[in-house]
C-alpha cells in the first residue's frame, strides 16, 4: 500500500512496532536466561515505541502535514521471513529516516528521527544478541 | 440494518423528539444512510433553553478553577476517543481520516485554552481613581448562548465556542448541521461524562424552525452561526433583531498570490492541500490563484502534476487523500459551476467530474479540477463553489492582485507565496481578509488566536476562539467603591 499520507505513515510505523515487540517476545519466550531479559527489555522497547507514533498520529496533525506524500509503500520496508534482529531494527531504521525525509512538518520530521537515532543503539543491542 | 434516530439532550436527558418528522444522516461515500435525526419541535427547543437557563445560577457561581476541572476532564476524554470521533467524523462528512484527525485536534486544542480560563477571564483594577475610591472591572458570564453548527467541520466548528462559553460560566444549546450530527451528539455524550451538571450543555436536532425559535428566544443572551454567507446574514439580522449577541462567520472565496520568485515546489504542494483538501469545502479553501509576472508557464504544469496523482476514495482508507464531498445536492452545485465556467470561456485543464472510485459508485465524488484562463469576472472567480476546483488567473502585477481581492465581497483569507520580505508585507498589511497567509496555503488561526473573516465573511464585532472568545462569552462590570 502506498503510503501516501501523515495518517498511513504513523498507522505503518505503528504496525512495524507492533511486529518488532512481538517479534521479541517470541525470541524472549524461547530464550535461555540469561538471554530472557534482553529479550523481553527490546519488546518492551517496541511496544512504547507503538505508543508514540499513535500519539504523533493524534497530535502532530496539522493542515500542513495534510499535504500529499508520494514515493514511500509500506512493501519497501517489508521484512524477510527468519530476518535476525540487526536487520529488523535496520529495516525499521530505514523506514523512519524515510519518513522523516518525506513529512512536511519540522515536528513531525524530528519525531521520526528521533526514532532513527534510538534504532540505531537497538540496532547495536540487537546484534549483540545475534 | 436498523437504523438509529438520533435524540436531543435537555436537562441531562437523552429525549426522542416528539416530532414524527425526521431525516436520514448518509455517509457521502456510499449514500447509505447512517442514522436518523428528527426535525425537533420549537416546544423542544423552547424546553432546551429553559433548561439551560435553569442550570445557569448555580453553574455561573461555580468558581472558575471547579469549571476549568470540567474542561481537563472532557480533554483527556476527547483524547481517549480521538480515533472514534475522527472516524465518525470521516463517516458523516467524507473528509479523509488524517483531516478528520486534524479537525478533532483543533476542537481539543480549544479545550486546552479553555482550560485557562481562570486567568483568560480575570478583570483589573484601579485603586484612587478619585481619593478614597477603587474601580474594578470584573468579567461576569451572561447566562443561555446558542450555536448553529455547519456541516463542514463537525467536531471543529462547535469547539471554537463551547468551551469558552461554559468554561466562563454560561450555559449552552447547540444545534448541530443536519447534515453531520453524529459527531457532536458523541461529544455530547462526552461533556455529559464529564461530569458536567444537568441542563449546562443541551443539544437539540432541528431545522431551521428551530433555529429560530433559539435565536428569538428572550432567555438566549447570545448566537455563534458559522455556515454560508446567506444564512449567516439572517442569522445576524435575526438575533440582531431579538437583541442577541451575535458572531456569524459566513462564506469565503480566497486568493492564493503566487509570485514569480515563489518556492514553486513548496508552493504547489501548499496550494494542493489548500484547493483540495477536505474537497474544497472549507472556508478557508484557495480557489483562485492569482499568478503573477508569467508564473503561470511554470506553475500550471506543476498544478496539474500534483493535481492529477491525488487519490480520490473512502476516507477511512489510509491512503486517500480527498474524499467525497457531503451530499449529492453539493456534487450537482459544484458540476453546475464547473460546466459555468467551460461556459464562460475558461480552460478546463483537469475535469473531475465522472470520476469512478472503485467499490463506491454511488458517493459524491468528484476530482480535482484546475481551470486556466480564467478572468476576474467569471463565476469561477467570484463566487463560493465549496468544492475541489482551482481557478488560475494570470495578473501582471501585485497591484493587479489587490484590486481583483478587494473587488471580491468575501473577506476570509488570502495567501501570498513569495520570498520578498517586502511583497509579503505590504500583502498582509493591504489585504483586507481576517487570515492572511504568507507561504501557507490554509491560515488557519490555532486556538489562542481568534478566527474570522471580513467583509461578507463576517458579522459582528468579536471572533471565535482564545481571547476573543473569552469576550464574547463575558460582560464587564465595573464596580466603584468608597468606604467610610
Amino acid at each position: 500500500m502506498e503510503l501516501s499520507t501523515f495518517g498511513a505513515i504513523c498507522k505503518f510505523a505503528m504496525e512495524l512496532e507492533k511486529a518488532a515487540a512481538e517479534f521479541y517476545a517470541r525470541l524472549a519466550r524461547d530464550a535461555s536466561p540469561d538471554r530472557r531479559a534482553q529479550f523481553e527489555a527490546l519488546a518492551q522497547a517496541h511496544s512504547r515505541r507503538m505508543k508514540m507514533a499513535e500519539q504523533a498520529r493524534r497530535e502532530l496533525v496539522t493542515e500542513m502535514i495534510l499535504e500529499p506524500i508520494h514515493g514511500l509503500s509500506d512493501d519497501m520496508w517489508e521484512l524477510a521471513p527468519g530476518a535476525t534482529p540487526g536487520e529488523l531494527e535496520a529495516r525499521i531504521a530505514s523506514f523512519y529516516c524515510a519518513a522523516a525525509d518525506k513529512v512536511s512538518i519540522p515536528q513531525a520530521g524530528r519525531f521520526f528521527r528521533k526514532l532513527v537515532h534510538e534504532s540505531e543503539k537497538l540496532v547495536q543491542e540487537a546484534q549483540a544478541l545475534a | 440494518m436498523t437504523i438509529k434516530t438520533m435524540q436531543n439532550l435537555i436537562a441531562g436527558e437523552w429525549q426522542p423528539s416528539q416530532s414524527e418528522e425526521a431525516r436520514e444522516v448518509l455517509n457521502p461515500a456510499t449514500n447509505e444512510p447512517l442514522a436518523r435525526i428528527p426535525v425537533s419541535t420549537v416546544e423542544e427547543a423552547n424546553r432546551a433553553v429553559e433548561a439551560a437557563q435553569e442550570a445557569y445560577w448555580s453553574w455561573r457561581s461555580t468558581p472558575p478553577v471547579s469549571r476549568a476541572r470540567y474542561m481537563f476532564r472532557l480533554k483527556q476524554l476527547f483524547e481517549d476517543s480521538f480515533e472514534e470521533l475522527a472516524e465518525l467524523t470521516t463517516k458523516e462528512n467524507g473528509k479523509t481520516i488524517d483531516e478528520a484527525r486534524g479537525e478533532v485536534r483543533r476542537a481539543i486544542e480549544n479545550v486546552d485554552v479553555a482550560c485557562g480560563m481562570p486567568s483568560l477571564m480575570m478583570g483589573y483594577n484601579a485603586e484612587d481613581v478619585a481619593e478614597g475610591i477603587d474601580t474594578v472591572a470584573i468579567r461576569q458570564p451572561l447566562g443561555v448562548f446558542v450555536h448553529l453548527a455547519p456541516f463542514n467541520f463537525p467536531a471543529m466548528v462547535p469547539y471554537w465556542f463551547i468551551p469558552y462559553a461554559l468554561a466562563s460560566g454560561n450555559t449552552f444549546v447547540l444545534k448541530p448541521s443536519s447534515q453531520t450530527p453524529l459527531t457532536q451528539n458523541r461529544m455530547a455524550e462526552l461533556l455529559q461524562e464529564a461530569g458536567l451538571p444537568e441542563g449546562v450543555f443541551n443539544l437539540v436536532h432541528g431545522s431551521a424552525e428551530v433555529a429560530d425559535a433559539l435565536m428569538a428566544h428572550p432567555l438566549v443572551k447570545g448566537v455563534t452561526f458559522v455556515g454560508s454567507t446567506p444564512v449567516g446574514k439572517h442569522v445576524y439580522a435575526y438575533s440582531s433583531a431579538h437583541g442577541k449577541r451575535a458572531l456569524v462567520q459566513g462564506g469565503a472565496k480566497n486568493f492564493l498570490v503566487v509570485m514569480p520568485d515563489a518556492d514553486l515546489p513548496r508552493t504547489v504542494a501548499a496550494i494542493m492541500t489548500s484547493a483540495f483538501g477536505c474537497a474544497g469545502q472549507r472556508c478557508l479553501a484557495g480557489s483562485v490563484i492569482l499568478a503573477v509576472g508569467g508564473i503561470e508557464r511554470d506553475l500550471t504544469p506543476a498544478l496539474l502534476d500534483a493535481a492529477a496523482r491525488i487519490r480520490v476514495g473512502y476516507g477511512l482508507d489510509e491512503s486517500t487523500q480527498m474524499g467525497p464531498v457531503v451530499s449529492r445536492e453539493a456534487l450537482a452545485k459544484i458540476h453546475g459551476y464547473i460546466d459555468q465556467g467551460e461556459k464562460e470561456g475558461a480552460r478546463l485543464l483537469l475535469d473531475g467530474r465522472g470520476i469512478q472510485v472503485p467499490g463506491f459508485p454511488n458517493g459524491n465524488f468528484v476530482g480535482p479540477t484546475i481551470f486556466d484562463q480564467v478572468t476576474p469576472s467569471m463565476a469561477i472567480a467570484k463566487e463560493e463553489i465549496f468544492g475541489p476546483v482551482l481557478g488560475i488567473v494570470a495578473v501582471q502585477n501585485l497591484d493587479e492582485c489587490y484590486r481583483i481581492i478587494e473587488q471580491n465581497p468575501f473577506g476570509n483569507a488570502a495567501s501570498i507565496f513569495t520570498a520578498s520580505g517586502g511583497a509579503a508585507r505590504e500583502f498582509s498589511y493591504r489585504v483586507a481578509c481576517g487570515n492572511i497567509g504568507v507561504n501557507i496555503g490554509i491560515a488557519a488561526p490555532i486556538a489562542f488566536f481568534p478566527f474570522g473573516g471580513m467583509k461578507d465573511s463576517f458579522f459582528g464585532v468579536l471572533h471565535g476562539q482564545g481571547q476573543d472568545a473569552v469576550e464574547f462569552f463575558t460582560d464587564k462590570k465595573i464596580v466603584i467603591s468608597r468606604w467610610f
